[in-house]
Formats: structure tokens, C-alpha cells, sequence
């Protein structure tokens, strides 16, 4: 690989002329990411939008490492995570923090369990994880619901839990996939401040959402809107 | 022909095997060419793809013909004796079988070998994300298959050349070829077990330390001194081989001499055989594994910190495998030492 060119990348997260195709039900190549050339800098978050289908998931999921482009490549501070192997991609998946619009909590566990899964591999000490757990909480108003499970919250309790998840172990990356869908505007005001604080620390944020909410908001240094596979920087 | 199910549990194994590595052939084969690292257009990223899953399907034929080779060496030391009249270990087989026996534990060895081999490159590769390696992986990969097509032909044309009519003698064989060998080369005969024994002892102790060194090393040593250790590694295992069949099988079969190898593998013997060039082909593995790392590291510099990791790991399974090797050997003679005050 081109070392030197991949140098000259910013830090933070990119994409270099990302296609993703996928087989659609009669088998025919269907695409969904065209060409997508974007830059997300640590320390400036960014807000990609776009209506629904439009293919923001799959462009998140990209930028995780959970999935590989048919063609070009993710960039994380200048290497191509995306042609990495699995075994590699899993280890820097460490430092990605990842809430999803579907969730994805372990039913059954209470919230502290939920919360406290991404640190197991980072080998915590128990009063370590027990400190930053609470911390977390504290600033998402979780505390109250640390020993319930999670199946007995409501849709936006869940949601602050996932996202407590995706930030608990410090992320380097943080990806968030409609946060603020079942929030009401005074989490809404709570979640971006903890985003500010976030990306203050050097954190690369990328939110996909079509809230109004978070279109209008000022935490975002660049927004981008996303139609039909195609990536365009707004002004 | 022998149908012992253990018999056809080996050719099962060879046709998985070969299976598995046309599938992969034919992976590699429509992947490299045109393999260029610095674009990231479709085909290049299928190219890769390809490579990626040629190389799993690679640690498959490792692990098929480890097994295969496994069940070889206990078909003949074990099962196929039961056939052949008059073979009472592995050695009666081999002269049954003819020269094609002979090759076929050679090639058979040299194929897993070759495979051992292409999976420390793989491992060096997989240790490094930008993967500046795989072509060569796979080009390797490639090389496997004739090793592997010669080897599963002289075991077949050993197997055919088995005559259950023909009686073999067992212990003539072992005795015949070490005149013969007497006759080709009088000054390597005329040593007698104990300087090979002690050769041996000796060499241990330069290999163990070497390898305890490379494991605990405070930086890494030139390349031609780390090769010119690895070379003295396989000297030593050829010489602790021969110490094994003069030497130190005497104490194992509590008799004066018997230089066959083959009776180690017996049940009588508690098949000490297994366990002793298990820890040998270990031994070999980890000393293959230093060579190709400190080759790779000069070769691609930016490889050094993979392959002193590498070098480190691969010391102290030397040191490991050649220290047990050297207390299952030498242990019945000290033994016999300490019982009857005296050496056989």
C-alpha cells in the first residue's frame, strides 16, 4: 500500500471513493455507497443526513469496520482499516465506540451490565469499571436504573443506555446511528453536551440522524447530506 | 492392498486435503495475478479477498497433513505390521514397501515441513495489517502441491509393493543396512554410542542456550550469526537422531543395542517414539520459524519488530522442546545409571 499517500490524511476517520454494492433478491448487483470521498476529523463532529434508506447505516457500519466496501477504502488516521484482516480490525474495534439505530441490548442483563461490556476486553479493574459505569451514568441520568433490566426501560432510557455503551470505554471513534430518535429535547440537550465534551478530548464523531433537532444544532463543525449512495458536504 | 480403518482414515485425510488445496489453488491462481498493493479499486479488493481465504483454507492443509502424517507414521509402526510377515515395527514395512517406502516418509516429512514453513511466513504476514506479504504466502502455497502429489504417489506405490506372501525380516534389515552403512562411511560408523551420545549432549547445551537466549535476548543478533545458529540447530537434530539410534535406545529397550528407531513407536515402548520426534519436529519447527523470520526481516525491513517477536516466541519453544527431548532421552540412562552404577 501507498504509504506515503495515506500519511497526508487527516486524523480521524475517511473514506477514499467507497463503493459498496450488494446482491439485491433476483441476485443483480444493486449499489448503495457511490464514490463516497469524506473526511471526518477528530475533535470536529459530523452530522450526516439524509432520508431513510438513503444508505446512512451502511456508511456508519463502513467507518466501524463492520463491513468492507466492494471498492476504494476506509482510512483510520491514515491506514486502511477496511483491507486489514479481521484479526486486526477486531483489535483496533477497540477504540471504536459504536450505538446502533436497532440497539442491539442484551436483554435479560440490567443496565450496568449492558453498559460495562465493552470494557471487559480492555482488562479493567473492577472498581475501575464500577467508577467509570457510575460516572457515565450520572451525566446520562441512568443511575436510578443501574440494576434493572433493560427490557423494563422505556425507548429512550434504552437508547441512553446504548449510548453509554458506546462511549464507557473513551472511544477513539464514536459512531452514533440515530441517538436522539426516542429522546425528548431535554436528553437531546444532555447527549450533545456530553458529545462536545467528547470531541473536546480529541474524539472523531459521526452522527447519522435526519432529527431536525440535531440538524440545527451547533455542535456540528461539518454536515453532510447523504442521497441515494451519493455524499455531498454541506455548507 | 490394506484396508485397516486407519489405512483409509490417511487417504481420507489426503483427499480432504487435496480438496481443500485446489480450492485454494484455484483461489490464488485467479488472484495473483495482477496483484498490485497500492490501488484500492474492485478488483484489487477481490484479489485480496481471495488471497485472504487461500490462506485459511492453507492453515486447513496444515492441520490436515500434521494429522495425516501422524496417522502415517502410526500405520506403519503400529497397523500394517499386523500384515506383513515377519515385520515386527515400522522397519519390516519400509522393507516390504521397497524404496518407495523410504521416500514416502521423506516427502511426507518434507511436504509438512514445507507447509510449517509457509505457515511461519503466514504468521509473520497475518502480524503485519498492511499484509505486505500475502503474494509471497501465496505463492508458497502454491509450491506445496507437487511435494504433496509425490508423497501421496509413493505411498501408493509403497502400499501396492506390499506382498502378504513375501515374509520380511525385521531385524536383518536394521542390521544389514548399519554394515552397509559400515562400509560407505567407516569413520561416521566406527563412533561409538557413547561419542554420539555426549555429541549430542553437547549440542543440547548449545541449542538450549540459544534458544534461551533468542527468548531472553537483550536485542536481536546479526543476521548471519542468528542463521548460523539456526544451521547448527538442525546439525544438532540430526546428530541427536543418530544419538537416539546408537545410544539412547539401548536404555530404553534395556539391551546392549538394537539401532532401530522404528521399535520406539511400539506400544511396548510405551511409544516414546511419538513424544521424542514430536518434540524434535517441534524443535525444527521453532528453529525453521527464527531462520525465516531474521531472512524476512532483512529482507523487508520494516518487518524487524514482527520478526524479534516472532525470533523471541520461536526461542523459547527451542529451548522448551529441546529440554524435554533431552530429559525423555536421556532419562533411562541416567536412570539405569543410577540403579546399576554403570553405563551399558
Amino acid at each position: 500500500m501507498n504509504t506515503d499517500a495515506l500519511e497526508q490524511e487527516p486524523l480521524g476517520l475517511a473514506c477514499r471513493d467507497v463503493m459498496l454494492e450488494r446482491a439485491d433478491r433476483g441476485g443483480s448487483p444493486r449499489l448503495i455507497l457511490n464514490k463516497i470521498n469524506a473526511a471526518f476529523r477528530k475533535g470536529l463532529p459530523a452530522l450526516i443526513a439524509g432520508p431513510t434508506g438513503a444508505g446512512k447505516t451502511t456508511l456508519l457500519h463502513l467507518l466501524a469496520g463492520l463491513l468492507r466496501p466492494t471498492s476504494g477504502e476506509v482510512l483510520a488516521d491514515g491506514q486502511p482499516i477496511s483491507r486489514w484482516t479481521q484479526r486486526h480490525r477486531d483489535r483496533w474495534r477497540r477504540q471504536v465506540g459504536i450505538a446502533f439505530q436497532q440497539l442491539h441490548l442484551i436483554s435479560g442483563r440490567t443496565v450496568f451490565e449492558n453498559m460495562t461490556v465493552p470494557l471487559i476486553p480492555h482488562g479493567y479493574r473492577w472498581q475501575q469499571v464500577v467508577c467509570t459505569a457510575d460516572r457515565l451514568a450520572q451525566q446520562l441520568d441512568l443511575q436510578p436504573l443501574f440494576d434493572r433490566p433493560v427490557h423494563l426501560l422505556s425507548g429512550g432510557q434504552r437508547q441512553r443506555v446504548a449510548i453509554a455503551r458506546a462511549m464507557i470505554v473513551k472511544p477513539r471513534y464514536l459512531l452514533l446511528d440515530e441517538p436522539t430518535a426516542f429522546q425528548d429535547d431535554e436528553n437531546v440537550r444532555l447527549l450533545s453536551c456530553l458529545w462536545e465534551q467528547a470531541a473536546a478530548e480529541g474524539c472523531c464523531l459521526v452522527v447519522c440522524s435526519h432529527d431536525r433537532r440535531l440538524r440545527e444544532h451547533m455542535l456540528f463543525a461539518d454536515r453532510y447530506e447523504l442521497r441515494t449512495g451519493h455524499l455531498e458536504m454541506l455548507a | 492392498m490394506i484396508w485397516h480403518p486407519l489405512t483409509l482414515c490417511l487417504w481420507l485425510l489426503d483427499l480432504s486435503t487435496w480438496m481443500v488445496y485446489l480450492s485454494a489453488a484455484g483461489r490464488i491462481l485467479a488472484g495473483l495475478p495482477g496483484w498490485q498493493p497500492g490501488v484500492s479499486d474492485r478488483r484489487q479488493l477481490w484479489r485480496e479477498f481471495r488471497l485472504e481465504l487461500a490462506g485459511l483454507q492453507g492453515r486447513w492443509i496444515l492441520a490436515l497433513q500434521s494429522f495425516a502424517l501422524l496417522v502415517f507414521i502410526t500405520v506403519i509402526a503400529i497397523v500394517w505390521p499386523i500384515y506383513v510377515p515377519g515385520a515386527m515395527c515400522g522397519k519390516g514395512v519400509l522393507q516390504a514397501m521397497g524404496s518407495p517406502g523410504y521416500q514416502a516418509v521423506f516427502l511426507r516429512i518434507a511436504a509438512v515441513g514445507c507447509i510449517w514453513g509457509w505457515h511461519a511466513v503466514s504468521t509473520m504476514d497475518a502480524d503485519d495489517p498492511q499484509g505486505r506479504l500475502t503474494a509471497l504466502c501465496a505463492r508458497l502455497l502454491l509450491l506445496v502441491g507437487p511435494l504433496l502429489f509425490a508423497a501421496d504417489l509413493t505411498v501408493g506405490r509403497g502400499l501396492v509393493a506390499i506382498r502378504p506372501d513375501h515374509p520380511v525380516s525385521c531385524c536383518s534389515a536394521i542390521y544389514d543396512q548399519t554394515a552397509v552403512f559400515g562400509e560407505l562411511s567407516p569413520v561416521i560408523a566406527g563412533l561409538t554410542p557413547g561419542v554420539w551420545m555426549v555429541g549430542c549432549v553437547c549440542g543440547w547445551i548449545v541449542v538450549c542456550c540459544w534458544g534461551f537466549y533468542q527468548w531472553r535476548r537483550p536485542r536481536l543478533l546479526t543476521p548471519a550469526v542468528c542463521l548460523l545458529m539456526s544451521g547448527l540447530s538442525f546439525c544438532w537434530m540430526v546428530t541427536a537422531v543418530l544419538a537416539l539410534k546408537f545410544g539412547f535406545t539401548s536404555y530404553i529397550y534395556e539391551i546392549l543395542s538394537h539401532p532401530c528407531l522404528w521399535c520406539l513407536f511400539l506400544v511396548d515402548h510405551h511409544m516414546l517414539g511419538f513424544l521424542l520426534f514430536g518434540l524434535l519436529g517441534w524443535a525444527a519447527f521453532a528453529t525453521l520459524s527464527s531462520a525465516i523470520s531474521v531472512i524476512l526481516a532483512v529482507r523487508y525491513g520494516h518487518l524487524g519488530d514482527i520478526a524479534g517477536r516472532r525470533v523471541k516466541r520461536a526461542g523459547c519453544h527451542l529451548f522448551l522442546a529441546s529440554l524435554m527431548f533431552m530429559v525423555i532421552a536421556a532419562g533411562p540412562a541416567l536412570l539405569w545409571r543410577m540403579r546399576f552404577g554403570g553405563w551399558l
